[in-house]
């Protein structure tokens, strides 16, 4: 009976959805999280879909790619939807790979981490890229990537697909707008990344969202790292300050927001760091005029752009 | 490369020994540093020359000046691979300050060496990975994720197109030493295999306390003065122990995984992901083990039995010839795995259709289960046996 009963769900799931399922000895029966069947379209101009789409969850992602599990974890991945599609006259493959994260900006953190910023845009998702083999985009809380062999080349007909797989997986939603919190004016283009654990090797600053700017040398950066409360902030504002026991120079601010201090460490350069209420604002790398110009302006921007509400126009 | 020209180089990497005798200074300064943060403990790797420290990073740091910290500790070993998101291009940024100081461990992306690449795929993958990580050579490029049966069987490591750019990257200079890596089911078979063709310098290896069964392949490294390095040293993927038995007690028990590691003779280093600077501290502490304490025992073991009781080690065996009926205990143990936990659903069952049915595990029912008997682990195999036995007769 038992068998019987096995039977069926595996007939079932490959008749309903095309899938077949990684059980893993973690997730012996999962549910289809979203519609992988409609995203993933059958066709698309000369490529045809494998009847195969493989699933992996956080238990069992490092089979899929490895060492880069660990990071994807990190950023929220929830579940990943593989498949192939082979032009039946050249045989050439396309491997899709939608990982579904926790969130839209869970999504836009993975995208913004792996993509290169000289690659070409390409007009998919929210925001999207295409380099010599490879697309990736970002759509809703979906990171997709298309690659294809190197030199395999057929952007075009890649971008179809990619639209194809774009237009399946819903709206696409907007930037996230804690991109607004940093001023616009020397910022490097797509610099805006989320950081969700770590930031600045800092255990206990996650959630953060950083910026780069134009500087001589490195690019300076400014970050903002939230916490739930703030005295949650001020303790770990704290810790930092004594993690940068050694830096020179070590100067109490008492302003913007709550105050902080600044401080020159060996490898970061001129260091200018507040509390904002339950936030960090922390300028990196930056000459010491413009890094308070630039924190008290981000200060200012988390008293008016708010995580959760819609972004103005122009202020990305 | 400061402090050796091309031609240097090259006669350098033609003889091993001599290398060892050319680069003298290779050793962190930190050596034998009082400091507790610090790297305290040197070994030589395998025949390289190279003096690594017994702790060495992995990947996992997001701001580069954690990866400066870690070097200015005395780790002189990192792991990256192209496959690690943007990894290669954050070590990248402050790599041209330490490259003389630090051996820098690459990997090919897994999916790209295959059965079929030809030299001039993977020597154009190398430059990719030499430009990201801001340096003209590596130390040691790899084969990732060699036993893995994503990747492909034992052909795949058996394509001379490998071995023909490896020797064409070394002779530019762009390669010091060769190796793999794997923590895949067929690890032991396809390192085997590439130990006894002289194909590497380097082992990179998933062991931990529970993986006993790597010891013949280590040794035989060892006896080929091939280095040898430990990852996935926690049992677990990902470089958390988020066992609820253990509460708030994760550091010690991470320590203890890591001593483990250090307190074998049979490793040169391990390597572990290092995030942020309270990781690099809290592995750093470690450093310099070379025992295991009773303490350090009792958290191996509340860890052994949160993990322990499904993990089959790769390359165990003992149940081997356990079974009065034949039953191929590991393989079809090592075929569920297959169907299981790598997706690998057809390829399982056509293999357990290669298994007679006289030897199948229908015959488990009302046996008294010697191969548990035999199992070291004290795994439930019958039960697993049968469940097996039902998932990959679908076939």
């Amino acid at each position: 009976m038992r068998w019987l009963a096995a039977g069926l769900m595996l007939v079932t799931l490959t008749v309903d959805t095309g899938v077949a399922r990684q059980t893993g000895q973690r997730s012996v029966a999962r549910s289809i999280p979203y519609s992988v069947g409609r995203a993933l379209p059958d066709r698309s101009g000369d490529w045809t879909r494998a009847a195969q789409i493989q699933m992996f969850n956080p238990g069992d992602l490092w089979e899929h790619i490895n060492g880069a599990a660990e990071q994807y974890l990190t950023y929220g991945f929830q579940d990943l939807a593989t498949a192939q599609y082979t032009d039946r006259t050249t045989r050439t493959v396309v491997v899709v790979e939608v990982y579904r994260m926790a969130g839209a900006v869970n999504a836009f953190g993975i995208y913004r981490q792996e993509v290169s910023p000289k690659a070409r845009a390409v007009p998919l998702g929210v925001e999207g890229r295409a380099s010599s083999n490879t697309i990736r985009f970002w759509t809703g809380e979906f990171y997709v990537k298309l690659t294809t062999p190197p030199g395999g080349g057929r952007m075009p007909e890649l971008e179809a697909l990619g639209a194809a797989i774009a237009k399946g997986l819903g709206a696409p939603g907007a930037m996230p707008v804690e991109a607004g919190w940093f001023p616009t004016a020397g910022q490097l283009p797509d610099s805006v990344k989320f950081i969700p654990a770590d930031a600045l090797g800092q255990a206990a600053f996650a959630n953060a969202f950083e910026a780069k700017y134009e500087n001589p040398g490195e690019p300076a950066t400014a970050l903002v790292v939230p916490f739930g409360s703030d005295k949650d902030a001020a303790a770990a504002f704290a810790r930092y300050e004594s993690f940068l026991a050694k830096a020179r120079g070590k100067t109490k601010v008492a302003s913007p927001g709550d105050g902080g201090f600044s401080a020159t460490d060996s490898f970061q350069g001129f260091i200018l760091a507040v509390r904002a209420g339950s936030r960090l604002v922390i300028s990196l790398g930056a000459p010491e005029e413009r890094a308070a110009a630039m924190v008290s302006d981000i200060v200012k921007r988390l008293g008016t752009v708010q995580a959760g509400q819609p972004r103005k126009e122009g202020s990305w | 490369m400061k402090g050796m020209n091309r031609r240097g180089f090259v006669r350098a990497s033609a003889a091993v020994a001599a290398a060892a005798m050319t680069r003298p200074a290779i050793a962190a300064p930190a050596q034998d540093a009082p400091d507790s943060g610090r790297v305290r403990r040197f070994k030589p790797l395998g025949k390289t020359g190279w003096r690594v420290g017994d702790v060495s990073a992995g990947s996992g740091q997001r701001d580069p000046a954690v990866l400066n910290y870690i070097f200015e500790s005395g780790i002189n070993l990192i792991d990256t691979g192209f496959q690690y998101a943007g990894h290669e291009e954050l070590v990248g940024k402050v790599l041209p300050k330490w490259r003389d100081k630090v051996f820098v461990l690459d990997k090919w992306d897994p999916p790209l060496v295959t059965a079929t690449v030809t030299k001039s795929a993977l020597l154009e993958a190398l430059d990719v990975s030499l430009q990201r990580l801001n340096t003209t050579y590596v130390d040691c490029m790899m084969l990732h994720s060699i036993g893995h049966p994503r990747y492909g069987g034992l052909e795949r490591i058996q394509n001379p197109a490998i071995y023909e750019a490896w020797d064409e990257a070394k002779r530019l200079g762009k390669v010091r030493f060769t190796g793999a890596s794997s923590h895949g089911v067929r690890m032991i078979e396809d390192m085997n295999w590439g130990l006894d063709n002289n194909r590497f310098d380097l082992i990179l290896i998933g062991a931990n306390f529970l993986t006993h069964g790597a010891e013949p392949l280590l040794k035989k490294a060892r006896a080929k003065g091939v280095g040898t390095i430990a990852m996935k040293t926690m049992t677990t993927y990902k470089s958390d122990l988020n066992i609820q038995a253990l509460q708030n007690e994760q550091t010690n028990a991470r320590q203890a995984c890591l001593k483990w590691i250090l307190a074998s003779d049979l490793f040169d280093t391990l390597v572990v992901s290092m995030p942020n600077y309270d990781r690099v501290a809290e592995y750093l502490a470690v450093s310099g083990t070379t025992s295991l304490t009773a303490r350090d025992e009792r958290y191996l073991r509340t860890v052994a039995a949160a993990v322990g009781p499904r993990y089959c080690r790769p390359g165990c065996g003992a149940c081997h010839g356990a079974c009065p009926h034949g039953v191929p205990v590991a393989d079809i143990l090592r075929y569920k795995m297959y169907f299981e936990d790598y997706g690998e659903e057809k390829f399982a069952m056509q293999r357990y259709g290669l298994v007679p049915a006289s030897t199948r595990p229908s015959r488990c029912a009302g046996c008294a289960a010697p191969c548990e008997a035999a199992c070291p682990y004290g795994l439930r195999v019958r039960e697993r046996l049968s469940e097996a036995d039902r998932q990959l007769r679908f076939a």
